[in-house]
């Protein structure tokens, strides 16, 4: 009998491959403590953190934490359950309250995590007979969902209105189809064009659902994302994001005006078969989710340090994406290089995002930076000064 | 407009393929099997995809492509979703 496991060997020999040429794993970093949002022990020394998703920087907020302590007290460390099968906790139906409130919206459903409400979500309303477009440059959670659900899938080219409709043309008009798209992108960080992907899912008779899991908090006056933004929040039909970013904690959610999404409970395999939020987490994003509709500046502060990060990597010639947003990928030209800048940045005390073929083309690599709220001017001169020292590492 | 054939497909390919860089210079047929001959990765098949697709104006389902191993087989896939 071969070994069941053989199948894994060409991804060992790239993983092993990597950590020799780094010296170290850069994709499984020991840290040893978290000191604030911004900073950890790794390795024994102090480092920035410059790839958390953190962007506001409320992991530790302490009204979060305080209500995450009330709510172990009180309920417990966990559901032990699905809410079809161990009922629904009262923090689970104020939460869901609050995030259809927030979004104005008429119902609102938690999931256990941001991936599990797409994959939930997309393969619970993915029938046989409908089309489910997806932007290329869709994150793992909408391909997977994709792969579970029964429709057809039509790939059409990264944030191009013109692709998608050129095959939504193709379809009957009284078939079924749904535009899926994201607020931001999470490596390139570009926006999606929603204006114009909204005006040409309207003009083929598609629902459209907009995943803001790297937009929440982050865009809009009252951080509800690129649809606050751009001004389309009545024209989207499923607004589908996750607590693990800006909310500082973990968990996903849907909310919508269609009436049926209550059905979506006994029709989502995501949301039937795995156990509910644990109060704790319900309680800390429920204090969170308030701070961050309450408190513009921490977004004011956010674009601040994005404009510090960007603006410093873009005049030291690092190739940045064409938009600035929170979410900085920089491109190395090759593997070697990105090894050789990622190095030098975490032997100066700075933390990024290292992605590797094959999420990225082979013997590429994006280096992901995301500035957050809570990054002191100190913190982000030691980000720029180990930028500067890591310059000669690019096509040395 | 004559209809275009599936050699004709196979040739825009194999033409596609050529400026794609996998290290392994082989000739290319309707047999080649894009993957274990020519090493094709992922994202250069997504890419391949779209030149086909605007080439020929085909829109192609992402659910058919898992049964998509030869250049010929694909081929067949785009001819079958052309209109």
């Amino acid at each position: 009998m071969a070994d069941l496991l053989d199948k894994f060997r060409s991804l060992k020999e790239i993983h092993t491959n990597i950590v020799e040429m780094v010296g170290r794993d850069p994709l499984g970093v020991p840290f040893e403590k978290m000191i604030s949002p911004t900073e950890a022990v790794i390795g024994g020394k102090n480092c920035v953190l410059l790839g958390s998703n953190n962007y506001l920087g409320l992991t530790f907020y302490q009204e979060g934490m305080d209500a995450a302590k009330a709510a172990i007290d009180k309920s417990g460390t966990g559901t032990t359950g699905s809410r079809m099968a161990n009922g629904s906790y009262s923090g689970h139906m104020a939460l869901e309250r609050k995030l259809a409130e927030f979004y104005g919206k008429k119902h609102a459903m938690l999931f256990t995590t941001g991936y599990q409400a797409n994959v939930g979500f997309i393969s619970a309303i993915s029938g046989k007979d409908d089309y489910i477009f997806i932007d290329a440059d869709s994150h793992a959670s909408i391909y997977d969902g994709c792969k579970l659900g029964d429709g057809t899938v039509i790939r059409f080219r990264h944030n191009n209105a013109d692709d998608l409709a050129r095959r939504l043309k193709k379809l009957p008009a009284d078939s079924n189809k749904i535009v899926i798209v994201e607020g931001i992108y999470s490596m390139s960080g570009d926006r999606a064009p929603l204006k114009e992907l909204v005006r040409v899912a309207k003009e083929y008779n598609a629902y459209i659902m907009v995943d803001e899991a790297h937009s929440l908090g982050v865009l809009g006056e009252n951080g509800r994302g690129l649809l606050e933004e751009v001004g389309v929040e009545d024209d989207v039909d499923f607004v589908l994001g996750t607590f693990s970013k800006s909310v500082g904690t973990i968990g996903g959610f849907c909310v919508s005006n269609h009436p049926e999404i209550e059905t979506m409970r006994f029709a989502s395999r995501a949301y039937m078969f795995t156990a509910s939020p644990p109060p704790s987490i319900v309680a800390s994003a429920s204090a969170t989710l308030d701070y961050i509709r309450d408190t513009p500046e921490l977004r004011k502060k956010l674009w601040a340090n994005t404009d510090v990060v960007y603006d410093s990597l873009k005049a030291m010639g690092y190739k940045v994406g064409v938009e600035k947003t929170p979410v900085i990928g920089i491109q190395m030209p090759s593997l070697e290089e990105g090894i050789r800048v990622w190095n030098v940045l975490f032997d100066n005390g700075v933390y990024v995002n290292m992605a590797l073929p094959p999420a990225i083309p082979m013997g590429k690599c994006l280096l992901r930076c995301s500035p957050s709220a809570a990054h002191t001017p100190e913190q982000l001169e030691q980000v720029v000064a180990a930028f500067t020292k890591a310059q000669p590492a690019v096509a040395a | 407009m004559a209809q275009t054939t599936h050699a004709q497909i196979v040739d825009k390919i194999c033409e596609e393929l050529k400026s794609i860089d996998t290290g392994i210079k082989i000739d290319l047929s309707a047999d080649t099997n894009m993957t274990t001959d020519i090493k094709v990765d992922s994202l250069d098949v997504m890419e391949l995809v779209f030149a086909l697709e605007e080439a020929f104006d085909a829109s192609i389902p992402v659910n058919d492509l898992s049964d998509v191993f030869t250049i010929g087989e694909l081929a067949s896939l785009v001819q079958k979703n052309m209109d």
